[in-house]
């Protein structure tokens, strides 16, 4: 019920997330496959831009685009800058073509879907929450990484590549995340809120990790996870506004964390087909689910602190499964 | 099958060629870091930035540029002056955008590479994303990201930089924030008298070996050899400010024992990165050396180096006041490597 597949072909989506269009999004947007066995993946570590279409088997699979990769891509870029990661590279896609090429991947997108209560959630329209007070909100975004779907063939997990997804309310792009996986039955799916903290250690990111996104602290190093913003009457403070931007990823007040979600039906993957999962996120679950929160006493949460953890064990619980309303 | 072995081998030959080419072609120049004979392995090696010559001077760029700010004129240069070790010369706190003022003394920079954290609280967990906070900060460049990369993309000279550092003209954060840890991790003190001494190529006059007794004594606990700090926070029992209310390290743990806390500052150029302490509220060395005197009694978090420890009488800071003038480093000071690279150059500052 809630997982649908179709037969069709989709084009080569950008990973799911595509940077807002900004001038300056020139190259290195998080564009690739997340199966970890595409080109396209070793193109993006090696700091390039895949060519479009290059999941596809039988492109890849003719020398004459290898002789063409290599001119185009490799031959240009050598470079001290990362030219050892390059190397290997080369050496992989050289090695390990027919490889892929035998193996296609099959395509599931994610599809979230923010809600508040049983409403879907817009910008600046008014709702209410479980402790009947009333909210517009302005913002609304969270990371997802670390997506896994466990296989019903037993305790088999597929974990796609570490790749990091900001997902927007206002941005529909942002909303959809594709994933490539090999052929096979999958009942849960398993993904982090949040960005894990080696790459809060790591330095400068790019890509969906990139700082210009509003997502990351400048005076304490460290992602902001999930941000919701708004206002509301019953707030207190300047402007009846509320701002909850969630983040800590160590210690005690460590706010990472993990949704398990079974899968009502079990997703049939094929090669070369498209099946989706729709995923609601319900915002109303960030002022009540394990703790009661109401923004009358807790208007704003800026800090690495016990609220911030309970926010975000709150809104853990806003994710579910959708029902698709007419199948 | 023996086609494709064939094309195989033929790629291979291309891009072995691809490599030699590029290291007799110019404008890919590695560098390489500087570790100082004596000196423990640094915390950032470059790895994943690999310093080239071109990153390096992007960065340099970047450093002495005022199209960074908001206000189009003030540089991290002008508040890191290379003459001041690249602190704020005598400046107790430091001029951002539209008269605002920092609310901590500049630090000097110099041997970043062997520290893990930035900001005397420690909030900054890694050198490459340190610039971000000038770069955003109200009461300094007061900028925002896409506003600076916006500007570069429009410069005349910064594409072409971007691609000779990085492989092509895509001006990112990721990229500015590499190329910026070039340039200020490529800084290193390490040739003052001091470091002669210990090499063996040079004597400590009488006071100054005095000194060094006097600091190996007293001082050497948490302004550990051969970087001059330890990297560590203490409360050495300075009252807080009532203006300022920087409880230091504990906004960045939230515990109550890192009250106060800050990390320990290095010796190294003292002479020129007055006047002192996170605040800089003491202008003479002698004053910041008996720091023990404005420590209060009754300030029992304090660390027992302080309250326990015995303070240096008047002849000793004397001689402690010699033996820091050994820690000058005028090679850095002049490295014309590290100085202003625009022609014609309007900052404000330095000064």
């Amino acid at each position: 019920m809630g997982v649908f597949t179709s037969g069709k072909k989709v084009q080569f989506i950008a990973g799911g997330w595509q940077p807002a269009p900004l001038r300056h999004s020139g190259g290195h947007a998080p564009v690739g496959c997340t199966t970890g066995r595409c080109p396209s993946d070793w193109f993006i570590r090696a700091g390039l831009h895949p060519p479009e279409n290059l999941h596809k088997a039988k492109i890849r699979s003719t020398p004459i685009f290898y002789c063409y990769l290599v001119i185009r891509f490799v031959l240009p870029t050598f470079h001290p800058y990362l030219w050892k990661q390059k190397l290997i590279f080369l050496l992989v896609l050289l090695l390990s073509g027919s490889y892929v090429a035998a193996q296609d991947a099959g395509i599931v997108q994610l599809y979230f879907e923010h809600k508040a209560g049983n409403e879907i959630l817009e910008l600046d329209r008014t709702y209410t929450n479980d402790f009947n007070e009333s909210y517009t909100v302005s913002r609304f975004r969270y990371y997802i990484s670390h997506i896994t779907l466990m296989d019903t063939a037993g305790s088999r997990q597929f974990v796609p590549d570490d790749t990091y997804f900001l997902v927007k309310e206002g941005d529909d792009m942002s909303k959809t995340i594709t994933l490539h996986l090999p052929p096979g039955n999958y009942n849960q799916l398993r993904f982090m809120v949040g960005v894990d903290s080696l790459k809060n250690v790591s330095g400068a990111q790019s890509g969906a990790l990139d700082p210009l996104h509003g997502m990351f602290w400048t005076w304490k190093t460290g992602y902001i996870m999930a941000k919701l913003e708004g206002r509301s009457p019953a707030s207190p403070l300047q402007h009846r506004m509320f701002e909850y931007h969630i983040g800590g990823f160590s210690g005690e007040h460590s706010v990472l964390q993990t949704v398990t979600l079974s899968l009502p039906h079990t997703l049939t993957v094929t090669a070369g087909a498209t099946a989706g999962i729709r995923i609601s996120a319900d915002v109303n679950k960030w002022f009540s689910a394990r703790h009661r929160l109401p923004i009358a006493d807790h208007p704003a949460c800026t800090t690495i602190s016990t609220l911030a953890k309970q926010f975000s064990e709150n809104y853990l619980a806003m994710f579910a499964i959708q029902k698709p309303e007419a199948e | 099958m023996t086609a494709r072995v064939y094309i195989l081998m033929l790629l291979l030959a291309l891009a072995t060629a691809g490599i030699q080419l590029s290291f007799v072609s110019p404008g890919n120049t590695p560098l390489r870091q500087r570790i100082p004979e004596g000196f423990p392995a640094p915390v950032y090696d470059f790895r994943n930035n690999p310093l080239t010559k071109e990153g390096f001077e992007l960065g340099r760029r970047l450093f002495y540029d005022g199209q960074l700010a908001s206000d189009g004129q003030t540089a991290c240069a002008s508040c890191h002056q290379q003459f001041a070790a690249f602190a704020d010369f005598e400046h107790v706190f430091s001029h951002g955008v539209a008269n605002r003022f920092t609310i901590r003394n500049a630090p000097p920079l110099f041997n970043l590479a062997w520290h893990k954290e930035f900001h005397t609280d420690g909030g900054i967990n890694h050198i490459e994303w340190q610039p971000l906070s000038p770069l955003t900060g109200l009461n300094e460049m007061d900028n925002s990201i896409d506003n600076i990369i916006r500007t570069l993309e429009s410069d005349k000279v910064y594409p072409e930089m971007f691609a000779a550092a990085f492989g092509n003209d895509t001006i990112s954060s990721q990229r500015i924030l590499h190329a910026m840890a070039q340039f200020t991790g490529y800084i290193v003190s390490a040739d003052s008298k001091y470091d002669r001494v210990r090499a063996g190529r040079d004597h400590f006059t009488e006071w100054e070996a005095e000194g060094y007794r006097v600091f190996k004594a007293k001082c050497a606990t948490c302004h550990t050899e051969p970087l001059f700090t330890d990297l560590a926070y203490h409360n050495i029992g300075l009252p807080v400010d009532s203006f300022l209310n920087d409880y230091g390290r504990m906004i960045i743990t939230g515990k109550k024992e890192d009250s106060l806390k800050f990390k320990t500052p290095t010796l190294r150029n003292i002479t020129r990165t007055g006047p002192y302490m996170h605040d800089g509220r003491f202008w003479g060395m002698s004053t910041a050396i008996n720091h023990w005197e404005t420590a209060s009694p009754s300030d029992t978090t304090a660390s027992e180096l302080i309250r326990k420890g015995e303070p240096p009488d008047k002849q000793e800071i004397k001689y402690l006041v010699s033996f820091l003038h050994t820690l000058l480093d005028s090679v850095l000071l002049t490295d014309k490597r590290l100085e202003d690279p625009i022609p014609g150059n309007r900052i404000h500052g330095p000064m």
